[in-house]
């Protein structure tokens, strides 16, 4: 499937403006993004429920913009699951069945597989409203594979799931688009979802195509400042940026603050001229002593401690800028550092990123 | 504890009395006293139906119960002219209801459909009407169909007919004047079934390979089911017994059941067999209701 360009306009809003996208066969892609972020747009106009206001949608090489729903050869999974209430969970899989005018006995067949695939053998005769809420998600996802469509579009599949239950749907979910070997496009706005279930992310960011990438792309390189804040935690150091010693070196002057970065850049000429750096939690080391020999070295006072389980994170007031760094939390580790303690800080020379905003 | 208990004995009666005090008052003791009227004879006395209740406690009451019969009953069902009325009535009722569903079901689905802003204009003028008198608006019809009324005189002054149709007085001013005056209570609860369902069902239809016509067909009608029951009941019962349009728009030759009730009652003082017509017409009208139940019940079965 290609996207080429593709605008939706509600009035003077514009929800989607000029998206491309190409969609690989039998990939995974996750278009994620903040509520408002037209993720959900794209994904009915891809269905056929909403009409570009500019750009083309190809499937095959054809043009399907102008098709209506019921001719495009996807399926979609809702949100809101919409299943018929008034059918059973085999009536419901049999849907899209009976419209192609299979035979009555092949329906038969595919909808037993269908419940099979989900391990809902049991409930067929059931109605929706005396499943409970899994149940229903895997209804609504044995009606949408039913046809063996080449394309599956899943809005917010796990939205309506608790935590637990959400984590096993993603695991079962990534294994089925595999085994399957179909495309699969979800929109969501959960990004542990995003990067657990997806070959690619398309972080979508008003209405525009923000970056495009593998998870660990995504979130290691992120390409605007909106990306990095969107995915994962951050922090932004605002300053400006000057040529340094080496070929890929930057020295980046914290703005209101004592304090000069070394930063390695991939793209020096374009990190000049960017006014923030970002750094991941993660990628920050903390140390109750002074260090010798660490890049970077920060004093500051730990403002506050969120304990997370497998980690804390610790905000560290540096010269008034609020920097987030996490601590893996082992057992028997010996527990020095509390709120209003004094720490260093050190964050490595190419775990520094300069972005546009 | 079972949410039964987490309520007050007191606390249930107390909401549950207002309800049935006025069911008992106002449907309980007035039909009781009508069945019984329909047991008695007819008297030229006042009130002009005997036996009548003359002391004597229980005794008296048991001797006034020993007295009552069926033979107004027997005469109602043996009389052709009560049977035909009977007839004529759930007839005319029959084609109302369907005439009343054809034109209200695409109303009520415009009306579910329309932009959000524009939903309460068009509730608002569905029930404007009721602000004049039922009575009013009935003859106000009369001024309407008649020999030279608005409708004859528009045709004649195009050209399309040459003589005056004669509509008032027929049974064709009958159904006008139900379809005009029923509209209302045949839309309403077809709108409100039709505006609370899922639009991403038929999404979800459009998606499966269904054209649009056929998600109606498939998915809208069928959920709407609950809607068009409680329109039809509302609209066949007070249809079989409605004597105001039948009488004022109608030709005497249409003997409606409820115009049959009134000239006993107040033409020939028949009380006794006015009430047993009563009767009749409301064992009549349970029918259809339990019917329309047991289908509404069985029709969801079926779509499993």
């Amino acid at each position: 499937m290609r996207i080429a360009a593709v605008s939706k306009r509600f009035g003077p809003v514009a929800a989607v403006e000029r998206v491309d996208l190409d969609i690989r066969d039998g990939e995974f892609l996750c278009l994620l993004g903040p509520s408002g972020c037209g993720k959900t747009t794209l994904l009915r106009m891809l269905a056929g429920f909403e009409r570009p206001s500019g750009g083309r949608i190809f499937l095959d090489g054809r043009d399907i913009t102008d098709e209506p729903p019921h001719r495009r050869p996807l399926n979609m999974m809702f949100q809101s699951y919409a299943l018929f209430p008034h059918m059973s969970v085999a009536g419901n899989i049999a849907f899209g069945l009976k419209r192609e005018g299979m035979p009555r006995a092949a329906i038969a067949k595919r909808v037993a597989e269908m419940l099979a695939l989900v391990r809902l053998d049991a409930m067929a005769e059931r109605r929706p409203h005396q499943l409970s809420g899994g149940q229903r998600q895997r209804v609504a996802l044995a009606r949408a594979l039913a046809k063996h469509p080449r394309l599956l579009l899943l809005d917010e599949p796990m939205a309506a799931l608790d935590r637990k239950l959400r984590e096993e749907t993603q695991i079962e979910l990534k294994a089925l688009q595999a085994r399957l070997g179909l495309t699969f496009i979800t929109v969501t706005h959960d990004q542990t979802e995003a990067m657990s279930m997806a070959d690619r992310i398309a972080v979508m960011h008003g209405g525009r195509l923000a970056q495009l990438g593998a998870p660990h792309e995504v979130y290691e390189r992120p390409a605007t400042l909106a990306v990095a804040r969107f995915i994962g935690d951050a922090t932004v150091f605002e300053g400006a940026a000057r040529a340094g010693a080496g070929r890929d070196d930057v020295s980046f002057a914290v703005d209101g603050a004592p304090l000069v970065l070394d930063i390695r850049a991939t793209d020096r000429d374009a990190a000049l001229a960017r006014r923030r750096a970002v750094a991941r939690p993660e990628n920050i080391a903390l140390f109750s002593r002074r260090p010798e020999g660490q890049p970077n070295l920060m004093q500051g006072r730990v403002a506050q401690i969120l304990y997370r389980g497998e980690a804390r994170l610790l905000i560290v007031d540096v010269h008034g800028v609020q920097v987030r760094v996490t601590q893996p939390n082992r057992a028997g580790a010996k527990e020095d550092v509390q709120t209003g303690s004094t720490v260093w800080l050190s964050i490595a020379p190419d775990a520094l990123l300069l972005l546009p905003d | 504890m079972s949410r039964r208990d987490s309520y007050g004995r007191a606390t249930r009666w107390a909401v549950l009395a207002p309800p049935v005090v006025f069911l008992v008052a106002l449907f309980v003791i007035p039909f009781l006293l009508i069945a019984r009227i329909s047991l008695s004879h007819s008297v030229r006395a006042q009130p002009p139906y005997a036996p009548q209740y003359e002391g004597g406690g229980v005794a008296g009451a048991w001797r006034l119960i020993g007295e009552l019969d069926l033979e107004n009953y027997a005469t109602i069902l043996s009389d052709d002219l009560y049977l035909s009325a009977f007839l004529t009535s759930l007839r005319i009722a029959g084609i109302a209801t369907l005439l009343l569903l054809l034109i209200g079901y695409p109303m009520a689905y415009g009306m579910a459909r329309a932009r959000a802003s524009l939903r309460p204009i068009l509730l608002a003028l569905m029930i404007v009407p009721f602000w004049t008198s039922f009575l009013i608006r009935i003859y106000a019809w009369i001024g309407i169909l008649k020999a030279d009324g608005l409708i004859n005189q528009a045709l004649l002054a195009l050209g399309l007919i040459g003589a005056p149709l004669e509509i008032l007085n027929t049974e064709a001013a009958i159904f006008i004047g139900v379809v005009y005056a029923y509209l209302p209570f045949m839309v309403l609860p077809i709108y409100a079934v039709l505006a609370a369902q899922d639009r991403a069902l038929l999404e979800a239809a459009a998606d499966l390979g269904a054209p649009p016509w056929l998600s109606f067909w498939l998915v809208t009608v069928p959920l709407s089911f609950p809607g068009v029951a409680a329109g039809c009941l509302l609209v066949f019962i007070p249809c079989v017994g409605e004597f105001v349009i039948p009488d004022l728009l109608g030709g005497s030759e249409t003997l409606m059941i409820g115009r049959q009730l009134w000239s006993e009652f107040f033409g020939n003082r028949d009380w006794p067999t006015a009430s047993a017509i009563a009767v009749l017409m409301v064992i009549v009208l349970i029918i259809p209701f339990l019917l329309l139940r047991r289908l509404e019940s069985r029709g969801e079965e079926a779509l499993r």
